[in-house]
């Protein structure tokens, strides 16, 4: 996070960056098949939600278990408005970020007196009510149990499924990486500095000025914006969007990523998404045993990892910069 | 009375029963040291809790700068210039000393809402406030790996960098060895001398006689006396209740 990195180590992380964005970028040419693109759109779309849960849960330590309740709700919304009024599904992405905005204040105020587990169980009991409200929908507003269908999917062009499928990729890659351009901003600006203090002691932040209330209704806010925006995004990547998307063991999968990939660091979620999406693909025979696995996998994370995948690679690359460092006999006196 | 920076009327704090803070009333005046001590229990951290808003009061006022705190949020009584020290270290763990510092540079005086950036005036209140207290060769290490005289030196750190008009510090050499108390004797003279007010909860009677311009003992929530050092230190009530023979005679 903050800790002290010589500079050699700044120059790994962006050469580490460099590399990742690459193989981002180049992934399509070399999968070139429609099954592997569908898994990267995925890949993107779900980092971008577990970055957005990340800020939250993460750096300000608000266990806000709404998440995906928001991002369906994003979906919902713009599949009305495509429906009912013929929306641009890029407007659609707004309506959807903002209502999920809305929708985040009422989940946010609530539970601003709340802390901990109390957030826990009031935020899942809102992903429940959520989900029962589309079931049980009887007048089928919104489609009841299978949801909606048949609005605008994306189209950025190109010909075959192979080459629309990698235009969607790329739209998908920019938007992960402008929404975690953003939180990295985020994370480093006062606002980060808040999250973090109040989190790790409110009674600390709240004597030396946080005004803690505007702060976690903040991060509520922008975690929901990002979210919502990414359901939009999903509903018209399907092109149809249903109560299925709030199952239990879907909830469990999009943790699994969080919790694996490592929570309250930046690049976590992201790791995450990846090996736990590609496990996901490589374990489809096991079915419903999925979810059993990712959550032994998560408990044996939390136990032997607490901090995620990322620590041992961050760990490796601290020790690649101290060899590169003593190699050259650079004349920086190490840190700490 | 313009001297009366703060000043407490009757102010009354009961858990259930219990009347941790009972009909108390103070005033604390511009530029001094007031020690506080008493006995456990006798609602000396109680009657900070309620001067720092973290606990609001049954009843009763507190005045500071002529303006009513009484029962306002503790990031607004900060705003308004009145930093504490905890008894037991707190600090924000995961960030750096320089982080910690930041806290209360850059909220500490801030009504509004938050900027992108930190701004070099907060930056230039962290380095002052860490040299003040010692810390510049620490900055970037993260304050829960931090002794506990470091982090006690880091609350004092962080409070300063918000530019406070009193501090109050909750016993800040609890747990010190001789040395380090000697030190922060040392830095709490200094920052008296730099105009600003202190209120001082200590039990360590080497460390308050010396500091405080008047000292007030504590016992069942009310006050038992107040007055110089020297006249505490001959109260019989005091030597019966608190300080012993021993000490008394000190």
């Amino acid at each position: 996070m903050s800790a002290p990195t010589s500079r050699t180590s700044a120059m790994l992380d962006r050469v580490l960056i460099g590399l990742a964005l690459a193989i981002a970028v180049l992934a399509p040419l070399v999968l070139h098949s429609a099954y592997w693109l569908r898994v990267l759109i995925l890949i993107c779309i779900f980092a971008i939600v577990n970055q957005a849960w990340n800020l939250i849960i993460g750096y300000a330590g608000i266990w806000s278990f709404a998440q995906l309740a928001l991002f369906v709700m994003g979906g919902y919304t713009t599949a009305l408005m495509s429906l009912n009024l013929g929306w641009s599904p890029w407007l659609g992405c707004i309506a959807g970020a903002v209502v999920a905005t809305l929708a985040s204040m009422v989940i946010g105020i609530p539970s601003l007196r709340l802390k901990g587990a109390y957030v826990f169980l009031l935020t899942l009991a809102f992903h429940e009510i959520f989900r029962n409200l589309f079931i049980l929908d009887t007048d089928q507003r919104f489609g009841g149990q299978y949801g909606l269908q048949r609005f605008e999917k994306w189209n950025f062009g190109g010909e075959g499924s192979v080459e629309k499928l990698t235009r969607t990729y790329y739209v998908a890659l920019a938007l992960l990486i402008v929404a975690s351009l953003v939180i990295w901003r985020i994370i480093h600006s006062p606002m980060g500095l808040a999250f973090r203090s109040l989190r790790d002691s409110e009674a600390y932040a709240l004597s030396r000025g946080v005004p803690e209330y505007r702060f976690k209704l903040l991060v509520y806010a922008i975690s929901a914006f990002i979210t919502g925006f990414a359901g939009a995004f999903y509903a018209h990547y399907l092109g149809s969007i249903s109560p299925t998307n709030l199952d239990f063991n879907i909830l469990m999968t999009q943790m699994a990523m969080i919790v694996i990939g490592g929570w309250g660091t930046f690049f976590g979620p992201i790791l995450g998404t990846i090996v736990v999406k590609l496990a996901d693909e490589q374990l489809r025979d096991f079915e419903q045993l999925r979810t059993l696995i990712f959550g032994a996998a998560m408990v044996a994370t939390v136990i032997f990892l607490p901090k995620g995948l990322v620590a041992p690679l961050a760990a490796l690359k601290n020790r690649l910069a101290a060899a590169i460092d003593a190699r050259r006999g650079d004349a920086d006196p190490p840190a700490a | 009375m313009s001297d009366d920076l703060l000043e407490c009327r009757s102010l009354t704090r009961r858990f259930g029963a219990l009347a941790a803070v009972n009909d108390l009333s103070l005033s604390v005046r511009r530029g001094e040291i007031f020690g506080i001590s008493g006995p456990n229990g006798a609602g000396k951290t109680t009657l900070f809790n309620l001067l720092s808003g973290h606990v609001r009061p049954t009843s009763g006022s507190i005045r500071f700068e002529g303006r009513e705190i009484a029962g306002m949020a503790s990031h607004r009584i900060c705003h308004l210039g009145i930093a504490r020290t905890f008894q037991l270290p707190l600090v924000f763990g995961s960030g750096t000393v320089a982080e910690n510092a930041m806290v209360g540079a850059y909220f500490g005086k801030r009504p509004g809402v938050a900027g992108l950036t930190f701004g070099a005036d907060a930056e230039a209140r962290v380095d002052d406030a860490l040299r003040m207290t010692g810390l510049s060769a620490r900055r970037d290490v993260e304050a829960a790996q931090l002794p506990v005289f470091d982090k006690k030196r880091l609350m004092v750190a962080s409070a300063l960098a918000t530019q406070p008009t009193i501090l109050m510090l909750d016993e800040p050499v609890g747990g010190l060895n001789h040395r380090e108390v000697d030190e922060f004797v040392a830095l709490i003279r200094t920052l008296r001398e730099t105009g600003l007010t202190i209120m001082l909860i200590e039990h360590v009677m080497r460390a308050l006689m010396p500091l405080s311009d008047r000292v007030m003992i504590m016992h069942h929530g009310e006050k038992l006396a107040e007055g110089a050092p020297d006249e505490i230190r001959a109260n019989p009530e005091v030597i019966r209740v608190y300080l012993g023979r021993e000490a008394g005679a000190a």
